[in-house]
């Protein structure tokens, strides 16, 4: 039972990551796939003494830090917590028992704000360490406000910290491709959207309805069995389209949760949605890079045009919708 | 509000007649049993947008949504028991599927509109009172009424999957019109009919806000002796 270091998501400054939904990290063991996640709450983590930038004092990153998981501690329908341990000496990203978050210098990652790296027990899927770094060659800030031309820390820790806690990335938002290359965020609804607002945005500081219902899928609580799921097919000439992505809005709170048609059938699943008629929505995952989601090797098709569903999908109470059929057609 | 003096003259003038004076009244029999049909008005359960949040902290509309509780036609039963010679006292129970319809459109990337539509069946079983004003026409078969009342209300979607309970409180006038009147145990035959506001809360359809639209009634009864 050696454990494995996997490096894992990095907040991608200009590359293009498309808008929708939650997805969970995985491992397979024994066969089957399971969730990434602590099994040991509250999670402890360290923030590295060195971890002052310009603007950022050690202890401004540290009260920033403790907002960012209080945020996530306070998701109602979600039972993580986390404690701090204090300041260390250890580096990010060193394999040492210990999950560090802290500022590292790394200009040749010009396109990474922030990055988080896991160690698992690969027989059962339990998160052992999760380290946060922030690339010390930004520039950052920790005002109230957020300030011009200066990546909040908050925000971005509050991204990373869902990562750390074994959320992947939700593709709910909106892109557009800049001239210089890369891509600009027009919109999202989920902290987790794999691109970073502008520098100085804090509009990043705010938990989506995605977001707390992918953080409550993996540490529910026992109010997480009020909610209910939405479940499907998205097909396109009759055959099973893999890596579409799924949007279920809620008309009656304007709540939006994404998903993924995960198998070669088309099937996918949305939980923790709210009760009631839902709005179900296809597009093709042509915002950004199939690999912010899905591994570079599986062949996803974009060469469809969004639809909604004709029928509203009625979410019950701790059950599913039953199954949803999309057809969608070529553009 | 509800003005009981407009609903009232609203009901003389469904009835083209004119208001004179108090004459003899003739539902006096005690027990009253009714069915009949009913049309469910239409409601707007509100706009919604679809927003995904901008770094200026400002909304980015992916598309906007509007939705009706649709019209609909439903089954009435209701019996009555006279409680003064102006007043009964009514149970009722009512069957309908309105149906929850969202028009989507304003897509951010121009997919087609689209409007997507959930069946609700509706049951509601409650009760009320019904007062004859002390006025007659000069149709003496013809009788005005105003009521109001208050019911359970339970909705159930398409696929029986989610079910809501609230409350619908409504209130109106209408007139009945005697067809036969003789000295049997079903004394009286005639038709009623009436229109209604009905405010309900907590259903299916939304459940943030009371849903109030019109209802008419159109029923046949049977009223019995005194």
């Amino acid at each position: 039972m050696k454990p494995a270091v996997v490096t894992a998501l990095v907040l991608v400054l200009v590359v293009p990551r498309p808008a929708a939904a939650y997805l969970k990290f995985g491992v397979t063991a024994g066969g089957r796939a399971v969730t990434l996640k602590w099994r040991q709450i509250p999670v402890r983590y360290f923030v590295s003494a060195r971890s002052a930038v310009p603007g950022v004092a050690v202890a401004d990153f540290e009260a920033a830090v403790a907002r960012a998981f209080a945020r996530w501690e306070a998701v109602p329908t979600a039972s993580i917590a986390y404690s701090y341990g204090g300041l260390t000496v250890a580096h990010p990203g060193e394999d040492d028992g210990t999950s560090t978050l802290g500022f590292e210098n790394h200009p040749e990652l010009d396109r990474v704000l922030a990055s988080t790296s896991f160690v698992i027990d690969e027989a059962n899927g339990t998160l052992l360490e999760s380290d946060i770094f922030f690339n010390a060659s930004f520039d950052w800030s920790v005002a109230a406000a957020g300030e011009t031309g200066r990546y909040d820390v908050e925000s971005i820790a509050l991204h990373e910290i869902g990562h750390f806690s074994g959320l992947s990335h939700s593709a709910l938002g909106e892109t557009e491709l800049r001239a210089g290359g890369g891509r600009r965020v027009l919109g999202a609804e989920a902290v987790m959207f794999p691109i970073a607002f502008a520098a100085g945005s804090i509009s990043g500081r705010t938990l989506r309805a995605d977001d707390i219902a992918g953080i409550s899928d993996i540490y529910p609580t026992g109010d997480f069995s009020q909610t209910g799921s939405v479940s499907g097919r998205v097909t396109k000439n009759g055959q099973g389209l893999y890596g579409a992505h799924i949007v279920a809005f809620d008309p009656a709170t304007g709540d939006l949760v994404g998903g993924f048609s995960l198998t070669a059938r088309g099937e996918f699943s949305i939980g923790g949605l709210s009760p009631g008629p839902k709005v179900i929505r296809v597009e093709p995952l042509d915002d950004a890079d199939i690999d912010s989601f899905f591994d570079a090797s599986t062949p996803i098709d974009l060469n469809f045009r969004v639809e909604f569903s004709s029928r509203l999908a009625v979410v019950p109470r701790g059950g599913d919708s039953g199954a949803v059929e999309l057809s969608v057609v070529s553009k | 509000m509800i003005n009981g003096r407009a609903l009232l003259a609203t009901c003389m003038v469904l009835c083209g007649a004119s208001l004179v004076s108090a004459q003899s009244f003739d539902l006096a029999g005690r027990y009253e049993v009714a069915v009949g049909g009913q049309w469910l008005g239409a409601s707007s359960l509100g706009t919604q947008n679809a927003a995904l949040t901008m770094g200026s902290g400002t909304a980015l509309n992916l598309f906007q949504t509007t939705s009706t509780f649709g019209g609909t036609l439903g089954l009435e039963a209701r019996v009555a028991r006279r409680l003064t010679p102006r007043v009964d006292l009514e149970a009722f129970g009512g069957v309908a599927r309105p149906a929850i319809e969202t028009s989507v459109t304003n897509d951010f990337e121009n997919a087609a509109p689209v409007t997507a539509s959930d069946t609700v069946k509706q049951f509601a079983i409650g009760g009320g009172l019904l007062w004859y004003p002390p006025v007659h026409v000069r149709a003496t078969r013809v009788h005005p009424f105003v009521l109001g009342g208050a019911a359970y209300l339970r909705q159930l979607h398409e696929s029986d999957t989610l079910a809501a309970n609230g409350a619908e409180f409504d209130g109106g006038g209408g007139v009945k019109i005697i067809l036969r009147s003789r000295a049997s145990r079903l004394r009286t035959v005639g038709v009623r009919a009436d229109a209604r506001l009905a405010v309900s809360t907590r259903g299916v359809a939304f459940a943030s806000g009371a849903i109030v639209r019109p209802v008419l009634t159109a029923e046949l009864f049977f009223r019995s002796q005194p």
